[in-house]
């Protein structure tokens, strides 16, 4: 059973993303057209999608030359209630210790999960008819590997190891953090949907992060026959046709984006 | 870099500087990080708020191009505190050495400035001397003609007012500044100063660094661990490019190019550059030897070893100096290797178009650069929405895929002064070749073109000691660069094996050590022990010179050889120590300093070499073995920093007439225009991204990078936009007196106006990796920056000059 996490303190974080490059190249993910960055910002984009599993966030926080710059990476919070387990009718969403795992061989793609996650984390990959998100790299962890985004930080900001040992550390960072005056500073993910995967330290509140304060299960509208129907369906081998249509415009909003995207090859 | 990497984690105040290593070193922030996690605090100077900054306890805004204000102000803090450390300037500096009576600085010029020829004479920089030619010192440091004295009186001007005046920063933050880092000038602690670009890509860059060593210095922060100047180098081997001699002022290992009329022959050149006292005195043994190793055979006494056959200077061969001429028609034939001008050098069009004027061009790189494509239809003509017509452009262009770092073998010499070697990995792709392979290979086909010539002047081509194989070897590369016995070929161990006789041979003195053959590869050393604790890590790759990690590391123990600090011991004098037990220095690093003499020796009267230094004379580069406060020669503006504005700059210089470097050339062909502040009132300054590289060929072909960074754009606070009806992503036209670029606006308040003199003067930052070629493509910052130099290294001023800004259509 995993029970490893990964801390991310964003006190450390330089904003350089090597760790969003390290996520795309051990999982083999494609560049996506980004035509600029958001507003104002380095950030390129702000959602999570199925082949852009990690996101570094950037908040500037202003007031003349006191001024704040702070980064924080988001991705699959890996949470111990998951909602995404919970709402699927396959039982391909599963749980291993601290680890939220996808079963590719059991997703139909039907996309409770992506309508489900406060995190915005798991998404639809068109091609494929299944969801994507990040793995916690457990192809490199069960290797006696670090994640690819933790080998690449280079700041000493992601760390991975026993999921108490680094809550004891995010919460003697932030103690640190509160004694150099931060008032603010808090872990994040220690108790949250159960406690997560990451656990963060945080200089500010969530919300400066993009980070939801309390987050909670996304209320998904599953009609209880069209669960049974799936459910039912899976177990004899059938597929999951009769609630694709229900994701049609987002299968359209994705093959538009793969356009896009091969105008950068 | 005095120090290296590693030991940034033994500072306990980091002063980040003209440099922005969260960005463009990120690999080095782990040592960063750990003096942080250790307690250490972290200063940071940039005219942008860079995510640099976004680590720092302390950041200041400052106006790009003043950093001899700034750090002139800190010079004058901790002498009119006291903050410096005593004992070691005193004994390890030239603070109580006796000046020249005749030496003065009146109305921003040092007293030997001749107008005509915007050059100094050095003669009244010189020591005052006794009848046995010894310097007159004053340890008591009393005496006004003291460099101390002198220095006292010349920093005096840089009151925190000044300084808040010219720099922009409030002279409170700059106080708590001085306060902060000059708190290090004591035994026990220890402060280090990291730069790049942001201090040497000025007119007064060279300046600029002696500003910081100055306050190194002065601090006791030179030859100690957890010190030093330590420049933060942009490429991965651009260390030892530097070391190999790719500036033209220098043969390898920073020996002085022969120049036609000071140098004629082997004897005047010798004469003139070697000094009689201190460690460049063995300069004969290292030169010969770098003859030898060039020539081989052909090279002996009777014929100077092959000097004759040598190029000598006839001028200067800047980068600044190469465009010119070429856009003046005078060079028809350019082989680039390694480099991207048509992106990196200032005053693009001037570059472009002068490429334009060749006969042909030769371009070895891995992408297709601008360079390569400088005649394309991609290529943005000036001020207009033309592009380049390839009928028109008559230079033939050659281009040579080269293999990438992975696809060959060789040595890498980072900031630190590592060499560290590597190992093939995968074959090159396609025809790609290494750049050894190619260079061998021209240097095949023009001897084997020359081969029946008789003219005297082909006789030093024809002459060459080229002998690496076939295929070239980069072990017989590396053999040749390490030195060998002439005759026998045994590598040799260090550089005091080195003579002027011919007997043996050395491409490059400082490198000597490094490999001795393929089982004693140094720099594949791969031990991590660090038995000391302070982070030498003797075994792992291998230090130029001498494995050496820590240069002046005599300087990191007392007067009596005991380290200033325990904590953070470098070397010391054991009394017992050597083969003899007659004493010797010992600990953590190579001693640079002679290994039996002890503490309390004397200079030798009339000595030579390092006899005529004494047992506390730890900088045994310089002819008396002081660190040099007060430079009396070796640079070409002066013996002492004084604050010059940039070349294009809103205002007048507040402390003296002379607005600029007095000494930089000034190009005043018909693409070399100088921008008023009255036309162009906004000062901008280029950056690097994280995730983009230098030219940036090798990112912008790169989906994954191009994702996080797509495109050129331009920072600039929302104030000032507004000012200018531009909402955050409009497309702008930024214009200089050299040209114009179109770029997307970023608004962000990281970019302030700067306070000049009391006025607020808008700004703009522009990234400087795009061009018009690649998978990303954009229009180039250094289309605007002007050319023109450092007096003494000609680097480009880029981090200061003054620009326009307006909203522009849609493309």
């Amino acid at each position: 059973m995993t029970t490893q996490a990964v801390l991310v303190d964003t006190s450390r974080c330089i904003g350089c993303r090597a760790c969003m490059v390290a996520c795309k190249e051990w999982n083999e993910l494609p560049a996506e057209h980004v035509e600029r960055t958001l507003p104002g910002s380095y950030q390129n984009r702000d959602d999570l999608t199925s082949q852009t599993w990690t996101v570094v966030h950037f908040a500037e926080q202003a007031s003349g030359d006191d001024m704040r710059w702070l980064f924080a990476k988001t991705q699959c919070m890996h949470c111990a209630d998951a909602a995404c387990v919970s709402v699927c009718p396959t039982g391909a969403m599963q749980k291993d210790g601290t680890l939220t795992y996808l079963d590719e061989t059991k997703c139909i793609g039907e996309g409770y999960c992506v309508a489900a996650c406060p995190f915005g984390a798991v998404a639809l990959d068109e091609g494929k008819g299944i969801v994507q998100k990040c793995t916690l790299c457990i192809d490199r962890v069960e290797h006696g590997e670090l994640p690819a985004c933790v080998k690449a930080c280079p700041a000493d900001a992601l760390e991975f190891g026993d999921r108490a040992q680094m809550v004891a550390v995010a919460e003697a960072r932030v103690g640190t953090l509160k004694g150099r005056g931060l008032a603010r500073a808090r872990t994040y993910g220690v108790d949250e949907l159960g406690g997560l995967g990451y656990v963060y330290v945080l200089q500010d509140d969530p919300s400066v992060y993009q980070l939801p304060e309390r987050p909670s299960a996304r209320p998904v509208d599953i009609p209880v026959q069209a669960r049974d129907w799936v459910a039912g369906a899976a177990a004899f081998g059938l597929g999951a046709i009769p609630v694709w249509w229900v994701f049609r415009r987002r299968t359209r909003l994705a093959s538009e984006a793969a356009e896009r995207e091969g105008e950068v090859r | 870099m005095t120090n290296h990497w590693i030991d940034f984690r033994n500072a306990d105040v980091i002063m980040i500087n003209g440099c922005n290593p969260a960005e463009n070193h990120p690999v080095a922030w782990h040592w960063i990080r750990t003096a942080m996690d250790r307690g250490a605090k972290l200063i940071n100077i940039d005219p942008r708020f860079t995510r640099t900054s976004s680590q720092a306890d302390v950041y200041a805004r400052i106006r790009p191009g003043t950093n001899v204000a700034f750090a002139g102000g800190l010079i004058d803090h901790i002498l009119q505190n006291e903050r410096y450390q005593k004992p070691y300037v005193v004994a390890y500096t030239n603070a109580p050495m006796i000046v020249d009576d005749r030496y003065g600085f009146t109305d921003g010029l040092f007293s030997g400035y001749d107008a005509a020829t915007r050059s100094y004479a050095n003669a009244t920089w010189q020591y005052k001397r006794n009848a046995d030619g010894t310097p007159q010192r004053d340890d008591t440091l009393a005496d006004p003609r003291t460099v101390f004295q002198i220095m006292k009186r010349h920093y005096a001007r840089y009151t925190p007012e000044m300084v808040e005046r010219i720099t922009g920063i409030p002279k409170a933050k700059a106080v708590e500044i001085y306060e902060l880092f000059s708190a290090t000038g004591r035994p026990d602690r220890a402060g280090t100063v990291l730069y790049a670009m942001g201090q040497t890509q000025a007119t007064i860059g060279t300046q600029n660094i002696r500003a910081l060593a100055i306050t190194q210095l002065l601090l006791g922060n030179i030859g100690i661990a957890g010190g030093g100047v330590n420049a933060l180098r942009g490429e991965a081997n651009v260390q030892g490019a530097t070391d190999m001699a790719l500036l033209w002022q220098d043969v390898p290992g920073y020996m002085g190019i022969p120049r036609q009329a000071a140098h004629p022959t082997l004897k005047d050149y010798l004469a003139k550059e070697t000094p009689a006292t201190g460690y460049w005195a063995n300069k004969p043994n290292f030169f010969v030897s770098l003859l030898k190793a060039w020539w081989g055979d052909a090279a002996t006494a009777a014929n100077d070893f092959g000097y004759d056959w040598l190029p000598k200077a006839k001028g200067n061969y800047s980068v600044l100096e190469i465009f010119d001429s070429m856009w003046n028609g005078k060079i028809k034939g350019f082989t680039v290797i390694g480099e991207n001008p048509a992106v990196g050098s200032p005053n693009q069009n001037k570059v472009r178009e002068a490429m334009e004027k060749l006969d042909w061009l030769v371009v070895a790189d891995q992408w297709l650069t601008e360079t390569a494509e400088f005649w394309s239809a991609k290529r943005p003509l000036r001020d207009t929405a033309e592009t380049a017509d390839p009928t028109k452009i008559g230079t033939e262009v050659f281009f040579l895929p080269v293999a990438s770092f992975n696809e060959r073998a060789g040595s890498y010499t980072n900031s630190g002064r590592w060499i560290q070697w590597m190992e093939k990995a995968v074959e090159p792709e396609g025809d790609s070749r290494s750049d050894l392979w190619i260079v061998d290979r021209l240097y095949k086909e023009l001897r084997k073109a020359y081969a029946g010539s008789t003219a005297a002047k082909d006789r030093g081509l024809l002459s060459l000691a080229w002998d690496y194989g076939d295929d070239p070897s980069f072990e017989k590369v590396a053999l040749e660069i390490n030195g060998y016995t002439y005759g026998l070929r045994e590598p040799i161990a260090s550089f005091a094996a080195l003579r002027a006789d011919g007997s043996t041979a050395c491409g490059n003195w400082i490198y000597a050590g490094y490999f001795q053959g393929h089982e004693k590869n140094r720099a594949a050393a791969r031990d991590a022990a660090d038995p000391g604790g302070v982070g030498t890590y003797a075994g792992w790759a291998y230090s130029w010179p001498v494995n050496r990690r820590i240069l002046y590391n005599r300087a990191s123990a007392d007067l009596a050889g005991k380290p200033w600090d325990e904590k953070r011991k470098v070397i010391w004098w054991d009394p017992q120590g050597g083969a003899q037990k007659t004493g010797s220095w010992v600990g953590n690093d190579v001693p640079d300093f002679a290994p039996a003499k002890a503490p309390g020796a004397a200079a030798k009267p009339g000595g030579k070499a390092l006899d005529a230094l004494a047992g506390t004379d730890p900088f045994i580069m310089k002819p008396d073995g002081r660190g040099w406060l007060f430079v009396p020669s070796g640079l070409v503006d002066g013996p002492l920093p004084e604050h010059y504005e940039p070349f294009e700059s809103p205002v007048g210089n507040v402390m003296s007439p002379v607005a600029f470097n007095p000494v930089s050339k000034v190009f005043s062909g018909a693409a070399d225009a100088k921008g008023a502040a009255g036309d162009f009132p906004v000062i901008a300054t280029t950056f690097r991204l994280t995730e983009h590289y230098q030219g940036g060929s090798e990112t912008r072909n790169r989906p994954w990078l191009i994702e996080l960074q797509p495109e050129m754009f331009v920072e600039m606070s929302p104030a000032f936009a507004a000012k200018r009806g531009i909402v955050d992503g409009d497309r702008v036209q930024v214009e200089s007196a050299r040209g114009s670029v179109f770029a997307r606006a970023l608004l962000t308040e990281r970019i302030q106006p700067f306070q000049v003199n009391g006025t607020s003067v808008d700004a703009v930052a522009l990234p400087w990796h795009w061009g018009f070629a690649g998978l990303s493509s954009g229009h180039s910052a250094n289309v605007l920056t002007a050319s023109i130099g450092d007096a003494n290294t000609f680097i480009q001023e880029d981090k200061a000059f003054l620009v326009r800004v307006s909203k522009a259509g849609p493309q």
